[in-house]
């Protein structure tokens, strides 16, 4: 097997902050990256994801640790011999320098000649539809055709590892999505293996194959999209990714593959889940879509918030002690359940996920 | 075609405009009043000294300046203040790019003292680098005569002049340059790491293109100010190596030749017009700004730890100098005879302190009237300027900015032409000095006036018209608040020009209202150089405690980086 195309090796980093206290923005973190691999790095801020992508960049130096790019140890080479190219979050565009010769830049550096240099600079720009712009300013462009420019000029160099640092953060949503479906087409197309920082979780699990959460400097879970909304590791994942209802309980009785959890109040059965924790106390994890509210039901309970969004309602309702958070699939065909009316409830617990309880609050 | 302005109940754009200022008496009379002010103060005296150049003897003739271009003295004094200047503004440029590089973009220690050292210069008369060179390696001097033993070193004429101009204008360059390479995002170096280029070629591909508007800007005011400077040439040049500005000023008070004075003042305006134009073309020409999203952190590794150490020892080398030059003239002021006889005393102190008295009250309370006028009257013009639509405001907003440009020769023979006969007789008077002060510090104001409020939604004073406000009470209420910053580095700034200031003033003083910095100048004249350094020791305590109560007043450090300069 070949080596990974980036590997971060029991990576730590601690910063002094201004009072000279030290900060552990990244704390043992460990990560290999397949070639054609598009990671992304998510958390909330200051989770220290930024300062990771920043060591790989070589912006930072890490005080433990190891960045390995494509089986060459890289630690302490300097920023400009990584061949790691980044989209910054403000892009820093040259403002000197118009769209072209900022898409040249790096070529020039590296000594590439004329034929050669503006036949890439136009299948750069072709790339990100740009062509024609060659001669404007920086500023002279839209927000989205300037990032459009910062990644022609990342991929130009065709880098062994691509960098976005929250590239979509400064455009508006609708172009927002319309660049998440681009950049994942560009990095397809080009097999450029991906490094993505954001936090956001919609971001995220559009663009990835595989997603790092972080939280306080320490990887909290990778794992597909898919995996980690279906099976979060921890607390803070089901609570970073995707809406939630984390109900804590108790193990009565563990039969199998089938645990039968004590809430309160109420009685579920759900999937198993490695060992039983010594004190029995668990965290059940029921999406929202999962809860689903009908007329009738074995289960009762009152509605205590209705919020309509168009193509679904998102209800807060009671049940017991509970409150659980649901959604309404298609209110045109469902209805709609008003505020303090009787509903009959029932919750998913058979496609529910257990997590340890440990570390929260 | 109908434009949408004129449809009913929508008047036309101009009409609505003097309609408005009708319905805003307020505005009208103030952009009135301030014009007619400018008019006289700025406008005026240059007028006087143009025409006075061009009618010797009552008749319109070009005599003045033939006369004075036909001498060959004058021929090299000419050649000799654009040498000087070119080369203290490239010298300076260079060393106040160097220091700012260092304390900006890179992670060298004591920057905080560093910075302060460079302020030091600029807070002081312009002229003390004079003083202590002439203590360091004049006649008596400790370094030239006590340390090597010369008798016959000669610091009076080129070199000296240049040490002197560089060691007092470089920190304007450093400043300038300061708030240069602060302004460009070291992210734009990051990435250009990051593509592949070398630290080298960041720095020529990528910050130096940035930097360039900056440097030119830097350069031609240190340009403009070193051709202007009186107090350093006037000390330092001596009678071999003449300049502009003192021959100006020698005709003036020596002769008594007003048609000669003003011709060769007009010879030292032109190149300033001149660098000044071309600084305004720079300036206002579209500037390279970040161009979106937050300011990114940056590596600071554009710089090579050995790059950073030749840097960090030139910069330490600079304001060691500067150290060097404060403390010769602490110990000019404490030593009994300086050169003869060193031993400490008081007696240059306790002599500034009782024959001086007068004079230094002179100068407080000249200082103290003209700088709350000059900060409230700038922050008067940034309003208007910004905010306000009525006609001549281009004009007004250039006229309060050209005074700057003018050399204070210039300015200070002006007045002296303009306000000398009924019904604008000013000579002699306190008023004069302070109108000279208010007029030519006021600029300032207007910039970073114009500068914070250019940041300001309007809609935030729009606000307070919609609840009721009056234009004036906006303007108390919630402009004067929001600019406070501003405002208080302009007085700052009025304050230590009003009290260091030199070129102009020197033609205006009189037995009744006389000024710290003219008699400084004075005591070294008559070679009392423990009395003038003294003096610029009381001058500068001044100084820094009033710079520290206004700091302390707005509960932040003074930042003259902001708007030092046009």
């Amino acid at each position: 097997m070949s080596a990974p195309a980036l590997l971060i090796d029991r990576l730590t980093k601690v910063f002094a902050d201004p009072a000279g206290a030290a900060v552990v923005a990244v704390d043992d973190v460990t990560l290999a990256v397949a070639a054609g691999e598009f990671v992304s790095l998510l958390g909330p801020s200051g989770c220290g994801k930024t300062t990771l992508l920043r060591i790989v960049a070589g912006f930072e130096t890490p005080t433990a640790g190891e960045v390995v790019i494509a089986g060459e140890r890289v630690t302490e080479l300097p920023p400009n011999r990584r061949d790691t190219a980044m989209v910054f979050q403000s892009y820093a565009l040259f403002p000197h320098l118009d769209v072209f010769e900022n898409v040249a830049f790096g070529l020039r550096v590296r000594g590439v000649a004329a034929p050669s240099l503006g036949a890439r600079v136009a299948e750069a720009l072709a790339l990100v539809g740009l062509t024609g712009l060659e001669r404007r300013s920086p500023d002279q462009l839209s927000g989205g055709q300037q990032q459009r420019v910062a990644l022609a000029r990342a991929v130009v160099t065709r880098p062994r590892l691509l960098l976005l640092d929250e590239p979509l953060s400064n455009l508006d949503a609708k172009l927002r999505e319309q660049m998440r479906v681009e950049l994942r087409r560009i990095q397809r197309e080009l097999g450029i293996t991906a490094v993505y920082v954001t936090h956001d979780q919609v971001e995220a699990m559009t663009l990835a194959d595989r997603i790092v959460v972080m939280n306080r400097g320490r990887v909290q879970q990778v794992a597909p999209p898919a995996e980690l909304y279906a099976r979060p590791a921890t607390p803070f994942v089901a609570e970073f990714v995707g809406k939630v209802n984390l109900l804590e309980g108790r193990v009565t009785v563990a039969d199998g593959d089938r645990w039968r959890v004590a809430l309160a109040g109420l009685e579920a059965v759900v999937p198993a889940r490695g060992p039983v924790p010594p004190d029995g106390r668990v965290g059940v994890v029921v999406r929202p879509e999962t809860v689903h509210l009908r007329r009738d039901g074995p289960l009762r309970g009152v509605v205590r918030r209705t919020t309509y969004l168009g193509s679904q309602v998102e209800y807060e309702v009671e049940v017991g002690d509970l409150r659980l958070q649901a959604i309404g699939q298609s209110p045109l065909e469902e209805g709609i359940f008003a505020e303090g009316e009787r509903v009959g409830v029932t919750i998913g617990f058979d496609v529910a996920h257990v997590v340890p309880l440990d570390g929260v609050g | 075609m109908i434009a949408h302005g004129a449809a009913p109940g929508h008047p036309a754009r101009p009409r609505g405009a003097w309609r408005r200022l009708a319905a805003d008496p307020a505005v009208l009379a103030a952009a009135l009043a301030i014009q007619v002010l400018l008019l006289v103060f700025i406008v005026w005296p240059l007028v006087r000294v143009v025409v006075v150049s061009l009618t010797p003897g009552g008749l319109w003739s070009t005599a003045a300046y033939a006369e004075q271009l036909r001498s060959w003295y004058i021929q090299r004094a000419v050649v000799n203040s654009l040498l000087v200047g070119v080369l203290t503004a490239g010298v300076s440029v260079v060393l106040g790019f160097a220091y700012a590089y260092t304390l900006v973009r890179t992670a060298v220690p004591l920057r905080r003292l560093l910075h302060l050292l460079a302020i030091l210069p600029i807070v002081s008369p312009p002229f003390v680098s004079s003083i202590a060179i002439i203590l360091l390696f004049g006649r008596g001097g400790i370094i030239t005569s006590g340390v090597l033993g010369l008798q016959d070193f000669n610091i009076y004429g080129f070199k000296g002049l240049l040490l002197a101009q560089v060691m007092t204008f470089a920190p304007v360059a450093y400043l300038i340059l300061r708030g240069v390479l602060e302004g460009i995002d070291p992210t734009l170096e990051d990435a250009a790491l990051n593509l592949g280029a070398g630290r080298l070629t960041v720095f020529r591909r990528v910050l130096l293109p940035l930097a360039t508007p900056g440097i030119a800007s830097a350069f031609l005011v240190v340009f403009i100010e070193s051709l202007a400077d009186f107090g350093n040439p006037l000390l330092l040049a001596g009678s071999a190596f003449p300049i502009l500005s003192v021959q100006a000023y020698l005709q003036i008070t020596g002769m008594f030749n007003l048609p000669a004075g003003a011709a060769l003042s007009v010879l030292l305006l032109a190149p300033s017009i001149a660098a000044f134009l071309i600084y305004r073309a720079i300036v206002g020409r579209r500037r390279y700004v970040t161009i979106t999203g937050k300011p990114g952190r940056s590596s600071l590794k554009a710089t090579s730890p050995l790059t950073t150490g030749l840097l960090f020892a030139t910069t330490a080398l600079m304001a060691g100098l500067v150290v060097l030059f404060y403390a010769v003239i602490a110990a000019g002021a404490l030593a009994r005879t300086w050169g003869v006889d060193n031993r400490p005393s008081l007696d240059a102190l306790r002599y500034v302190l009782s024959v001086g008295g007068e004079t230094i009250r002179d100068t407080l309370t000249i200082a103290v009237t003209a700088t709350p006028v000059s900060g409230l009257l700038g922050m008067v013009v940034a309003f208007l300027v910004v905010r306000r639509r009525f006609p001549g405001r281009g004009v007004l907003e250039m006229t309060s900015l050209l005074n700057f440009a003018l050399p204070g020769t210039v300015v200070g023979i002006g007045y002296i032409l303009a306000f000398n006969q009924r019904p604008l007789l000013l000579t002699g008077t306190m008023l004069i000095l302070v109108a000279c002060f208010v007029f030519r510090y006021v600029p300032v104001g207007i910039q970073s006036g114009i500068a914070v409020l250019r940041q300001i939604d309007p809609a935030i004073e729009e606000a307070a018209q919609n609840l009721g406000a009056s234009s004036a009470l906006t303007f108390r209420r919630v402009t004067l608040p929001l600019v406070r910053p501003a405002f208080f580095s302009a007085l700052v700034f009025a304050f230590v020009r009003a009290m260091t200031a030199i070129s102009a003033a020197v033609f205006l003083v009189s037995a009744n209202w006389n000024l710290m910095t003219v008699q400084i100048l004075s005591e070294v004249g008559s070679g009392r150089y423990n009395a003038a350094a003294a003096y610029s020791m009381v001058l500068l305590a001044i100084v820094v405690a009033a710079i520290a109560a206004i700091g302390l007043l707005l509960r932040r450090g003074y930042s003259p980086v902001q708007g030092r300069f046009l």
